[in-house]
This record gives C-alpha cells, structure tokens and sequence, in this order.
C-alpha cells in the first residue's frame, strides 16, 4: 500500500513533468503551425497578386496590339513558378486572350472572367487569383487568372517532424529534470514515508526524520518530527493511564471478591443468627423463602407465605400486631413492637421484638419491609430477676439502715451520758484540788503547787474535750432546719468574737460581702467557729497575718473558701485532716483538741456537701466547703460576689 | 479614375467591340476584305496610333511642360483622323493628353509629336527625317518609304513592323515592351 503511495508520487510527479512538457510543446507547435500556415497563405496571396501583376503589366502591350503569342511566352515564364498550376490572361471583354497550363498538371477548368473586382478564392489546397490588368492610362486592358496550389500536408507534415524532434529532446529535459526533482523533492518526502511506514509498524516514535532542505519540505519534516514527538508523548500518556486503569480494575476486582465474601459471611451470619430475619412486600405479604422464621417458628413455607406469618405470633398479640403493621404502613413512628411469637423448638411462645424497615429503591420509591425479629424472652426474664432482686435488697438495705440508726443513736445517748457523768467526778476533782490550795495554802510547798496546777490543768483539758464531744454529738443528734444565712455577717461576727478575746492580735480581715446561703444557721455558726479559729490560731506566729472569706461560683456550684496565711501544712497528711483528735501540731506549738475540723466536717456532711484543702508549710491553707450536693439548686448569692473574683495565692 | 471610366463608358465599349471584331474576323468566314472589314481596320489602326504615345520616349526639349499633350498628326488619311479624333477625346497617353491634327501637303512638321502618313503625302516622310516625330504609314512597303512604323496586315489581323535606323536618327526611344509585340522589327539595335 505504502510502496504503491511511493510509486504514485513519483509517477504523478514523473507524469505531470511529462504531460506539462507535452501539453507545452503541442499547444506551441500548434499554435507556430497556425501561424505559419496562416503566415505562408498571406505570403502566397502576396506572391500571387504580385505576380499576376507583373504578368499583367507584361501582357499589357500583347493586349493592347493583339500580339496573343506575346501573352503566351508572357505566361510561360511561369514555369519557375512550379506552384502556379495554371495561368490564363483574357481581353478587356473576357475573351481568353493566351493561357499557361504547369506540366504535368491537370488539365484547367478557366473560369469566365470580366468586370468582376480583384480577388482571391482559397479551396482547399488551391488559390485562386482573378485581376484587372490596368494600363498606364488607368484603363482596363484585360484580365488574368492563376491558379496555384501550396501543400499544407507537407508544410504540416514537416512541422510534425520538428514538433516530434523538439519534443523528444524536450522529454528528455523533462525527465532529467523530475529526476533531479525527485532527488530534490521527493527524496525527502520518501524519507518521512519511510519512517512513517516504519513508525506505523515498530510503534517506535523515537526515530526523526532529517531534515534536508529549508523549504517548505523541511517545514513539513520539522512538523512531522514534532508531531512524533506529541504522539509519543501522548502514547506514553495513554499507556501510564492504562497502567492505571489495570491497576484500577485489579482493584475493583479486589472489592468485588471482598464483597462477595462480604456477603456470603453475611448469608452465613444470617442463616446462623438466633435473629430472625425477614422480608416482606409493601401489604406485609411474605413472599420469598424467610429461612430464619421457618426455623424459628416451624411455620412451612406454604403456612407463613402472604399474611400466613401473622398466626405465629400470640392470638392475644394479633390486635396489637396489627395495629403496628397499619401504622407503619402510615409512616408513623413505629420503632420495635414488643409480642409473644411461637417458638417450634421449646415449643412455647416466646416474648420477641418485631422491628421493620422499609426499602427503597435508587429512585426513591417505596419497595419493600425487611426487619428483624429478636427473642428477647430471656432478657426480659433476667430484667425482671434483677427488678426483683432490686426490691428485695432495697428492702433489706431499709432493714439494716434502721438497725443502724438505732444503734447510732444508743451510742450517741451512751457518749452523751458518759460524757455527761463524766462531767461530775471530774468537777470534784478540780473542786477538791482547788480547794487543797485555799485551805492548806500555807502548808503547800512549791512541789506540792506544782503537781495541783498540773491536775486543774489535766482537768480543765478533759473538761474542754469532753465539751467538745458532746458538741459533735450534738451536731449528729440536731434536727438539720435549713433557711436562708447571710454568711458574710456570720464570719465578721465569729472574727469579731476572736479579736475581743485577743485584743492584741493584729489580723488584716477580708470578708466578701453578700455570701448568702442556705444552710443551718447553728451548724453553720459552729463550722465558721472552727475554721476561722483555727485560721485565727495558726496566724498567731505570723507577722502581717491576713483572713479572708470568699466564694467562687463555678456554674451551678458554690464554693465558699477560707484562706489564711498562717502555718499552712503539708498535703501529704491531708486524708488525716478531718479525722477526730487528729493533730498536725504540737500542743504546745498550737493548743487544740483535734476534734474542731472533724466536727466541721459533720457539719458539711449534714448538708450534704463536702470539704477540702490546699496547704502548703509556712504558706497558709484554705479550706473549701459546699453546703449542698454538687447539683443542686444554687446557693443564693448577691450580686457583689461577681466583683469578686477568686484570688488564690 | 472611377468616375473617369464611367464617363468614358460607351466609348470604352465601342473600343472594346472593334477589338472583339479584330479577333473576331480571322474567325469570320469571309477571306475577303470588304468596307465593314476596312473600316474595322482603320479603327484598329488609329487605336494602334493613339497607343503607340505611351511607348515612346521622345528628348527631354520636345514638350514645354509635363503635362503638354501629344499632337498626332494625319495627313492624307481623313476618316482615320476622324476616328482618332473621337478615340482620344478625354483620353490621355500616359500622362499626356492627346490632340490629333489634320495635316496638308506641305504642312510645317512643328509641334508634331506622331504622324500618319496617308496615300499621296509621302513628301513629309522626307519633312520628318532628322526630326523627334514619329512617322508611321500603312503598307507592305511602308519601311520601304522611309516609315518608322508600317501597318500590316497578318493573318487579317492589324500588326505592325519598326525600322530602328530612322528611329534611332530622329532621336526618339522606343519601349521595348512595343518592339516585343510588333510583326518584325529591321534595323540594328545599338
């Protein structure tokens, strides 16, 4: 196919040379034999006339003096004429006066000749001449008549011959010249042929085509390297985005395989779950094999197919089945639906939830339920077990909290009546010891002194802790009332106390104002006693010793705090803080019974909230407390605690 | 010249009739000359008179302009005078034009560019010897009398003989288109 391409440009280029030369040489020939032909006719016309003319003037005197032979020798010069084929002169009345005939010519047919004007008659190869023969006087004499003949054929036959000779030697330039066309031309057109054959059958577009010369050929080679190289480029393009796509398809095979195991896992999953799985069309009609509900229920496909299903279900449920089914078909909400379904293997009914979903297709349109229905009868069973057993500890925990408060309460009464009868020998013994010292005072020696002031002071410490006892005992056994305190007053009245009976005590007292809350006011005033005693007491050894109340709100919760900057402690022994008779100081560093934060503590436990510390050695501690569980109602609070914002050092 | 022709028309014919009856007689089947025969062959011969202008180159002085007219002269000869005098009418010779003359014995030669020497007017073929004038008679024996140009009749036909002698002595040229259509011509050529 490629090759026949080849030759046909060749051969058109070859044939086109060929047939312009020809088409060239044959239009010049023809058009130079035209003109010749036409060119040799008008020479011959004049050549006759010319020669009639002098024929006539010698004929002229013959006419004139009737001297006929004269006119014939006249006409007889006409054989060097060898193309006049006959001549003939007539009188001035058209009588044939003397006439020529050519040898070896045919015989002539003479026209009759006489005041006609002069002319000249072609007929095929011959001329015909007819003239007026005019004297010097301008009168005419006679006239005369020739008839020559010119060869066309020949002349034409002779132009054929140098046509043909000019035309070879033209051919030959012709073919000269396509052959160094087609070394110019073609050559580098048959380069990119090749190459491009080459290209179309290797599907290698890297060679190039040379590049010979600047023409428009070359132009074309540059294009048609550039084009190769698109095309590679874009090859390679396709080629990587196959690669791709393979890669693509590998992929999507893997998901298919994936899938398909997804889904047999899933039948697997289905055909061996204790859920029952089903389908039903849009009127509840069972049409398709439900495998799980005939194993459930042992329902044949023949019993359960269209609205067959519903029988398995508790005649007692079918009113509710059914008022479920029809509002779902509404649209309305209808999550799960709790009936009793018969179970062919414990041949029993069976408590079970019924759930639906509908289906819908890619155009949104309603096709079909599919759902599931779960056993729950043992769940129900181990739900009500546990409800049961829910109320009966209940019960007994009511059982044993009475117990316990009973006995709370007997060894609350004990304490208090010890503590109480202990009150009694314990005055006696400070009652005597005093009045060893008034009534034998003189014969009371130093030693003597020393050991009664150690007794009153061993009973004065016991008389104090057995006070506090019975306060803790008190705060347990009081009746909790709860009303609004303005806590702020509370603390400055408690801070006022302590600096009356320490006058000397210099303490920066900072009180926010407004801390209003709802609590016991007794219990409260006891806490606030504690506390801020203890801020009060553990100030002592500070120069520049400060107090302050405060409360932070933190959303719903308020947390009042008392902050000093006194002895502080360390965290390590915080767990040990509210524990009764607990004592991080020395006696004699502070004095204390240990029991004030433990007593604190009850308080806050009473009202349900909590307490807590931050310390730190010769740093100061703050104590944190809430009145009320963490969610409760907030504690009322004034608007001028928000001005306050928490300052923790 | 058209309208020259066309004005000349009847006399062309009538020329062009004696000429087709001159042919014509040899044709004719009488041998013997008869009046219409003779009158046939005045008029050719004064045809011939008026012709023969056109072929003759006489010297340079013998006509004051170039467009002065050849006199022919007749002498002896009147109906051919005649009939010269009607042929030339509006006629010219060559470029000249052509006055015929009728001339008595005795008559000066003067002037005279061509004579026709009739019967019994021989004595001015003597006049004219020496003298640029063309003598022409009709007769066998014309050259004989010391003619140029003598009339004779060949095979019926009017044609004509030239001595070159006298013709050379007068001074006179004559064409030789003229001397290739006469009946003979005598004399030495120079």
């Amino acid at each position: 196919m490629s090759g026949l391409r080849l030759r046909s440009v060749r051969t058109k280029l070859f044939v086109g040379v060929l047939v312009t030369s020809l088409a060239a040489i044959l239009i010049t020939g023809a058009s130079l034999l035209a003109y010749d032909l036409h060119n040799v006719r008008r020479a011959l016309t004049d050549d006759l006339g010319t020669q009639a003319e002098l024929i006539g003037r010698a004929c002229t005197p013959a006419l004139q003096f009737d001297d006929s032979k004269a006119a014939d020798d006249n006409l007889a010069l006409l054989k060097v004429r060898p193309n006049i084929d006959a001549a003939a002169v007539y009188n001035g009345k058209g009588a044939m006066f003397g006439h020529y005939v050519r040898d070896g010519a045919a015989p002539e047919t003479y026209p009759m000749l006489g005041g006609g004007e002069d002319e000249v008659r072609f007929s095929g190869q011959d001329i015909f001449v007819n003239r007026r023969i005019i004297d010097d006087s301008h009168e005419i004499v006679g006239f005369i008549y020739m008839h020559a003949h010119y060869n066309v054929f020949d002349r034409a036959r002779s132009y054929l011959g140098i046509v043909l000779a000019v035309g070879s030697m033209a051919l030959l330039v012709a073919l000269l010249l396509s052959l160094w066309l087609q070394l110019t031309v073609t050559r580098p057109i048959l380069n990119i042929t090749g190459l491009a054959q080459q290209v179309v059958e290797r599907g290698d577009y890297s060679p190039r085509a040379e590049k010979i010369t600047d023409d428009e050929i070359g132009y074309l080679v540059d294009a048609f390297n550039r084009m190769l190289s698109e095309i590679g480029g874009r090859t390679e393009a396709l080629e990587a985005s196959n690669r791709e796509l393979g890669h693509e398809i590998a992929e999507r095979k893997g998901a298919e395989l994936a899938l398909r195991h997804s889904e047999k896992r899933y039948r697997a999953l289905v055909s061996t779950l204790s859920t029952v799985v089903w389908a039903a069309n849009q009127r509840w009609e069972f049409e398709g094999e439900q495998a799980s509900w005939e194993a459930y229920t042992g329902q044949s496909r023949n019993e359960y197919k269209g609205s067959g299903w519903r029988r398995a279900f508790h005649p007692e449920d079918q009113e509710t089945l059914d008022r479920f089914t029809e509002s779902a078909s509404k649209g309305q909400q209808t999550y799960e639906v709790e009936l009793r379904l018969w179970q062919a293997a414990s041949a029993s009914y069976r408590i079970v939830g019924l759930r639906p979903v509908a289906v819908y297709d890619g155009a949104g349109e309603f096709r079909e339920w599919i759902g599931t229905v779960t056993d729950i009868d043992d769940r129900r069973r181990a739900e009500d077990e546990v409800r049961r057993l829910n109320v009966e500890l209940e019960g007994r925990v009511r059982d044993r909290t009475a117990k316990l408060e009973e006995a709370n309460s007997e060894l609350e009464s004990f304490s208090y009546s010890v503590s109480h009868d202990l009150r009694a020998p314990l005055r006696a013994i400070d009652g005597y010891s005093q009045a060893l010292i008034l009534d034998f005072g003189s014969q009371v020696n130093e030693k003597m002194r020393n050991y009664l002031d150690r007794i009153q002071a061993g009973t004065k410490r016991m008389g104090q802790l057995i006070e506090d006892l019975l306060s803790l005992s008190r705060i347990s056994r009081h009746q909790l009332e709860r009303r609004p305190v303005d806590l702020s007053a509370m603390a400055e009245q408690v801070l006022q106390e302590l600096q009356q009976r320490e006058p000397e005590r210099k303490v920066q007292v900072s009180v926010w104002d407004g801390i209003m809350v709802d609590a016991d006011p007794r219990l409260l005033k006891v806490a606030l006693e504690n506390l801020l005693g203890n801020a009060w007491k553990f100030t002592s050894k500070t120069p520049d010793a400060r107090i302050e109340v405060g409360m932070v709100e933190e959303g719903v919760r308020h947390t009042i705090f008392v902050r000093d900057n006194g002895a502080g402690f360390d965290m390590a022994y915080a767990d040990k803080l509210f524990g009764a008779f607990q004592r991080l100081h020395g006696v004699n560093e502070f004095p204390g019974t240990g029991v004030g934060l433990a007593t604190v503590q009850r308080v806050m436990f009473r009202h349900g909230g909590r307490i807590w510390c931050q310390a730190k050695p010769d740093k100061g501690a703050t104590f944190f407390f809430t009145l009320q569980e963490d969610n409760p109602a907030p504690v009322v609070a004034s608007s001028s605690s928000a001005q306050h914002p928490l300052r923790l050092d | 010249m058209t309208s020259l022709l066309r004005r000349m028309s009847p006399r062309a014919s009538l020329a062009a009739l004696l000429l087709l009856l001159g042919l014509a007689a040899p044709l004719g089947a009488s041998p013997q000359p008869n009046d219409d025969a003779l009158t046939a062959q005045r008029r050719i011969e004064a045809a011939y008179l008026y012709k023969f202008g056109a072929y003759i180159t006489w010297p340079d002085n013998t006509f004051a302009a170039s467009d002065s007219p050849i006199v022919i002269g007749v002498a002896g000869a009147d109906a051919l005078a005649d009939d010269l005098t009607a042929l030339v009418a509006g006629r010219k010779a060559g470029d000249r034009p052509v006055v015929v003359k009728k001339l008595q014995p005795g008559d000066s030669l003067a002037g005279i560019d061509i004579v026709f020497v009739g019967a019994k007017a021989d004595a001015l073929i003597g006049d004219a010897r020496s003298l640029p004038v063309l003598v022409v008679v009709a007769g066998e024996d014309g050259l004989q009398r010391g003619a140029m140009v003598s009339f004779v009749l060949v095979d019926d036909r009017v044609r004509f003989d030239v001595a070159l002698d006298p013709v050379q002595r007068s001074g006179l040229k004559l064409s030789s288109q003229l001397l290739s259509v006469a009946h003979s011509v005598s004399g030495a050529q120079p």
